[in-house]
């Protein structure tokens, strides 16, 4: 089943090592929130700004979730050191997503998908059905934070150790405007491309119209 | 716009208690399958729920069969799996790294969420896979979803399946949080202790036709604390909102729920919150038990687990009793202390999660 979606506000951001201009002082000004952030919630947080969304579903999506806060765990573990309740907390795949509900006191519902190389096409079949359940615009968000420690050892997927991806989808009767197609795109994790192929589809038409299948 | 109906056609369930029927048996019977465990943590004992020594994979695949097997289905290919899990297969990462101290064996593919669907994917060659990891509610927001989407016809078929594997991460990780008991948990019991960890996997078909054995998935509804990473609104506003959107995608009253199967992990700041939201939602006083005193908190496959366990309840027409309980914290709600008949219209089953992620489902018999 394929179903209309306007794609309002899109945003993408990247960085060999680290994404160094995330503005988080303006868009978490409580310095004890900020600092608990992971990288990947302030990456959220700023797409999130980015697309000028606070309030309403949001649907995010993360292959490998919170890597800094699991190799922290894992760490600890092994040296028989104790555990940061904090990492463990900011271990689960959610956590970015609820940070930008904890930030904007956004109480709608959060979906957050991992599905490896599928999952930012998961995050926009998810976030078309959110937004046709809830009749109203939704924020998907996909996101990698693979910066940490020796990550070259396990590292193949993407030459960006932090990337994300934004775009909003609110329903709508109209016809298509903007047809999405499969592209590879060089240095980004596959498990963003999808998502990535709206963007670039959308990015010089105002409001386009695509089609998502369910 | 008219929405298709959505029907739990087939499922199967393995806990520390063994397959479904044992489940049951268990709950019915009081008798939890935790056990006193030292080998995560050898300076602490913990309450554990632990299927070994049977292989994780190997279990999930069985359980999936089993599944299909009881099924009106040849195959799941024109079914669309979704999963719900909260560690994936980070259990096999841990024993590389212990072992080499680096992430050079590490097989990205089998640390990741995705290795419960791809592992079902090339067992079963489903139409399309999907998985979502929202800590303890993942589970649950995978049957939200699927009804959704059989709700609005974009799926006949729909296979939803909870999974989670014991790890050192989840043990050490709540004992870091100060909330893993030493001993069998004790939901809604006065003082109590803490949660048990435990493994789980389960799984049931979600189908848009019923059939004789079939128990309908009427509603669910999820919402966001918007409080605090790990505790709850101490208000219970999240608690209360996901459980009035499931009633209200229902179409059903509060006072029409029969039995509160609670999330009920046995910490004291879940359950004091989920009663409370029990107390101020369900006037009538339902029964409501936590059958994690028998399973234990089997994270992110707890909420296809409790779906199953309030099937069972509806078909058998039995409210599962509280296990464990002599003293109740809060005593405005109805803890029954032995299982009984009686008729059971609609059962409402919770699932809370890190990050102030709630989710309710309300199942019923059909009319």
């Amino acid at each position: 089943m394929k179903m209309n979606f306007i794609v309002k506000k899109s945003a993408v951001v990247q960085a060999d090592t680290k994404c160094e201009t995330l503005d988080e002082k303006r868009i978490v000004p409580k310095m004890m929130l900020r600092r608990r952030l992971t990288r990947a919630a302030r990456i959220m947080v700023y797409l999130a700004d980015a697309c000028d969304f606070r309030d309403g579903a949001v649907v995010y999506g993360s292959a490998f979730g919170e890597m800094q806060a699991t190799a922290d765990i894992v760490g600890a573990i092994d040296a028989q050191e104790p555990i940061s309740p904090t990492a463990f907390q900011n271990s689960v795949y959610n956590t970015a997503p609820s940070y930008f509900s904890l930030l904007h006191k956004n109480k709608n519902e959060i979906l957050t998908v991992s599905n490896g190389n599928e999952t930012s096409r998961n995050v926009l079949q998810t976030g078309a059905l959110q937004a046709l359940t809830t009749q109203n615009e939704v924020l998907l968000v996909c996101c990698e934070a693979l910066n940490i420690a020796n990550i070259d050892e396990v590292n193949t997927c993407t030459d960006f150790l932090e990337s994300g991806v934004a775009l909003t989808l609110t329903p709508t009767d109209r016809s298509v405007t903007v047809t999405v197609s499969k592209c590879e795109h060089k240095g980004f994790a596959p498990a963003l491309w999808a998502m990535l192929d709206v963007l670039s589809a959308c990015k010089s038409h105002e409001d386009a119209v695509i089609a998502v299948e369910l | 716009m008219s929405k298709n109906r959505v029907y739990v056609n087939a499922y199967e369930s393995l806990s520390c208690v063994g397959d479904t029927k044992h489940l049951m048996q268990a709950i019915y019977n009081r008798e939890s399958g935790i056990s006193i465990d030292t080998s995560y943590m050898k300076e602490h004992k913990a309450g554990l729920g632990s299927f070994a020594p049977d292989e994780f994979f190997a279990s999930l695949v069985a359980v999936t069969q089993n599944v299909l097997e009881q099924s009106p289905l040849e195959n799941f290919n024109e079914t669309l799996l979704i999963v719900g899990s909260s560690v994936g297969g980070i259990g096999k990462s841990e024993q590389h790294f212990f072992r080499d101290k680096s992430y050079k064996n590490i097989n990205p593919k089998e640390h990741a969420i995705s290795v419960i669907s791809e592992t079902l994917d090339t067992a079963f060659s489903f139409k399309d896979t999907r998985s979502l990891s929202t800590a303890c509610t993942s589970s649950a927001n995978a049957l939200m979803l699927a009804q959704r989407l059989i709700n609005l016809g974009a799926y006949k078929n729909v296979l939803v399946v909870g999974a989670d594997a014991l790890c050192y991460t989840t043990v050490c990780g709540f004992q870091a949080l100060g909330v893993l008991s030493t001993q069998q948990c004790t939901p809604f019991q006065e003082g109590r202790e803490g949660m048990n960890v435990a493994e789980g996997i389960g799984a049931i078909l979600l189908q848009d036709v019923a059939i004789s054995e079939s128990v309908e998935l009427c509603g669910s509804g999820g919402s966001s604390d918007a409080f605090h990473m790990t505790n709850p609104d101490p208000e219970a506003g999240g608690a209360i909102a996901c459980m009035q959107n499931a009633l209200r995608d229902a179409g059903i009253n509060a006072e029409d729920v029969d039995y509160v199967n609670a999330h009920g992990t046995g910490t004291q700041a879940n359950d004091a919150v989920e009663a409370l939201a029990v107390e101020t939602l369900f006037t009538h006083k339902p029964p409501m038990s936590s059958t994690k005193a028998i399973t234990g908190h089997t994270l992110g496959a707890a909420g296809a687990l409790e779906a199953i366990i309030a099937c069972e309840v509806i078909k058998q027409q039995r409210i599962a009793p509280q296990t464990a309980l002599s003293v109740a914290e809060n005593t405005q709600v109805n803890l029954p202390l032995e299982s009984y008949e009686s008729t059971v219209k609609y059962v409402i089953s919770n699932s809370f999660a890190f990050g102030g992620n709630n989710t309710a489902l309300v199942f019923g018999a059909l009319s």
